[in-house]
């Protein structure tokens, strides 16, 4: 799984991060480093749709963002989406 | 490393940057970078400038890039008239066929290639440049025969075909044209003679003076132009699509 998007959303449904913080994080549950254009590619995608937004800060220009109600929905409609996806594959693979 | 990267930020549309850039800013200064991000962040500030455009725009955009790149090209390349004679020779039989080729050698033989070069000042910047042979082998690329029908000639029993001549100045291609045809009529009266033939070489169509460029055929630029232009499009507008994010299940 290497969607940007998903993984700025699953790295956010653990708490509120920053830019430099998700990209630590992604790197450490998903084992995928994210670019920083890639990430900030999928944070402006995200915050357009409405699935995270900006929150309050005292770190100075390290924004931190949130996911949203939405997001976070989607976030679960895609992981469900997934997991059936994974189930059935791994099924297959064990009556093969 | 972090400057060529904050350069690259600035390729960003301006709205973008007044949004995010300080904290893109930030996460430069915080992460670890490597070469491998410098690419990905042109590559997001690509996507990034072309992304509202859409599919549509993104090929028309690049076609219309294409076609100007294309038209820039020809306007650079450099122009080339040609100036054609059209000959008969009779009777179409073998021995007109070795005084043709006895007297195209001596046509196209390196002496009197030379002597035209030289008594018209031919290719004067390539002379300044090459030696004297390289100019000579220009030339001979420059010179095309081969055969032809003439319509209005109406006889089968003569061979006929056209000398032409290409050159970047209209007129001096048609007065080459006229030397070298003088040398093939001078030439036949001398060759005929040695193989016993009666070989008669005639003018129908004297040395034209062109009046527009042969080459660069800008229609054609523009086309080819245009097709790469609209490929590239399709391939990018198909690449940044495909690497916007997948959906898994319902949308919310």
């Amino acid at each position: 799984m290497t969607d940007p998007s998903l993984l700025v959303l699953s790295s956010l449904a653990s708490g509120d991060k920053h830019g430099y913080a998700m990209m630590e994080d992604i790197e450490r549950f998903a084992g995928v480093r994210l670019g920083p254009g890639t990430l900030y590619g999928a944070i402006t995608r995200l915050e357009k749709r409405g699935w995270i937004r900006p929150v309050e800060s005292a770190t100075g220009r390290r924004q931190p963002y949130t996911i949203t109600g939405v997001g976070r929905e989607h976030l679960c409609d895609q992981l469900a989406g997934l997991d059936r996806v994974v189930r059935t594959g791994m099924r297959r693979l064990k009556n093969a | 490393m972090k400057r060529i990267m904050r350069f690259l930020v600035r390729l960003y549309p301006l709205r973008w940057r007044n949004r995010y850039g300080a904290e893109f800013d930030a996460l430069l200064e915080d992460a670890t970078l490597t070469a491998r991000d410098t690419f990905d962040i042109f590559w997001g500030a690509l996507k990034m400038q072309m992304t509202p455009w859409g599919f549509g725009r993104v090929t028309i955009g690049c076609s219309v890039v294409g076609i100007l790149a294309a038209a820039a090209v020809s306007f650079m390349a450099p122009v080339h008239y040609e100036s054609r004679s059209i000959f008969t020779a009779m009777p179409a039989d073998e021995s007109t066929r070795r005084v043709l080729n006895n007297v195209e050698q001596n046509v196209l033989s390196r002496e009197s290639l030379t002597l035209v070069i030289k008594e018209h000042n031919l290719y004067p910047h390539e002379r300044a440049r090459l030696p004297f042979d390289a100019v000579v082998d220009r030339m001979k690329r420059n010179i095309h025969l081969y055969p032809t029908r003439l319509a209005s000639a109406g006889n089968r029993d003569s061979f006929t075909f056209v000398v032409q001549f290409d050159y970047s100045d209209p007129r001096v291609a048609q007065q080459v044209n006229e030397e070298l045809a003088g040398r093939f009529m001078k030439g036949n009266f001398e060759v005929a003679p040695q193989y016993d033939s009666h070989t008669t070489l005639r003018l129908p169509e004297l040395p034209s003076l062109p009046l527009r460029p042969a080459s660069p055929n800008r229609t054609r630029f523009a086309a080819v132009g245009l097709f790469a232009g609209l490929l590239t499009g399709l391939t990018f507008a198909t690449v940044l699509g495909s690497r916007r994010p997948t959906t898994v299940g319902p949308r919310p």
